[in-house]
């Protein structure tokens, strides 16, 4: 029985949508952060969400680029950096698609354009979140 | 009878593409005490050594534009006063492979990307205290190769 189950959920993109469920920003590892907070210094974490915000937009431009120029180092080399701050930032499924992409075979265009669809769906859920923890420190 | 002390420079230099890990390390780094110099590639990092050696610790990206990590410290291996600059590389990749090269280069310590701050601030407690670790890079071995 469970494994019909677990047969129908692959089937039908189950797992998929409940990894759309998961938190896009695990809150714990953005809070860990406030240990560096120097006090009457600007808030350090609205600082990296900002840097963050303005800088990934041009990346995410630039790994779409890089895609359709089938130019694989500047596209893995892309998801490489914003592996680290996604990660950094607590963005743990954006980090984890960037290794995806990483690690995907230098020609699998398909899967490769798959996988950039994927991060834009959820960096496009990421932003969101920032931007409310952005609010809620100022 | 006066005895000069010369006192360790208490600046680190930061060679980071990402801005958002670059103003972490930074913020990391002074959070101990230190003063962060911090530079957006490896080419800057460059730049900056040539002129300027007065560093206590090196703080660099493995994968940056113009000039990696790895670059940077081929380079420090050429001019005496840098070599004992301990330093510290940065990489998303854990592989062993990686951590051989590196270290034949002349990396003094390597932390793998994620990582958390607490984990930051052990390896770079450890570069700056520990006196045997930038022995490495004064003799770098031969580098590894496969």
């Amino acid at each position: 029985m469970n494994q019909a189950i677990t047969q129908f959920a692959f089937a039908t993109g189950l797992p998929r949508v409940l990894g759309d469920l998961e938190p896009a920003v695990d809150l714990a590892t953005l809070a860990t952060l406030e240990e560096l907070q120097e006090e009457g210094e600007p808030n350090l974490i609205v600082e990296l969400i900002d840097l963050f915000l303005a800088d990934v937009p041009c990346r995410l431009s630039a790994l779409r680029a890089s895609l359709v120029l089938e130019n694989y180092p500047a596209l893995k080399r892309g998801a490489h950096s914003l592996r680290g701050s996604s990660g950094s930032l607590g963005a743990l499924r954006t980090s984890a698609l960037c290794e995806e992409i990483e690690m995907e075979p230098a020609d699998a265009f398909a899967s490769l354009a798959a996988l950039l669809t994927s991060l834009e769906a959820e960096l496009a859920r990421v932003f969101p979140v920032l931007q409310a923890q952005r609010l809620l420190r100022l | 009878m006066t005895i000069a002390v010369k006192q360790l420079s208490k600046r680190i230099l930061i060679a980071d593409d990402d801005p958002v890990l670059r103003d972490l390390l930074t913020n990391a780094v002074r959070k101990e005490g230190y003063e962060a110099v911090a530079v957006d590639d490896g080419r800057e990092a460059y730049r900056m050594l040539q002129g300027d050696g007065d560093f206590r610790a090196g703080i660099f990206d493995m994968m940056m534009p113009h000039l990696e990590g790895l670059d940077i410290i081929r380079y420090m291996n050429t001019e005496k006063r840098l070599q004992r600059i301990p330093v510290l590389l940065i990489s998303s990749e854990g592989d062993l492979h990686l951590m051989a090269k590196s270290f034949s280069a002349g990396a003094t310590v390597f932390l793998t990307k994620p990582f958390n701050l607490e984990q930051f601030q052990t390896t770079l407690r450890i570069l700056l205290t520990n006196k045997n670790l930038p022995s490495s890079r004064n003799a770098p071995g031969k580098e590894y190769s496969q």
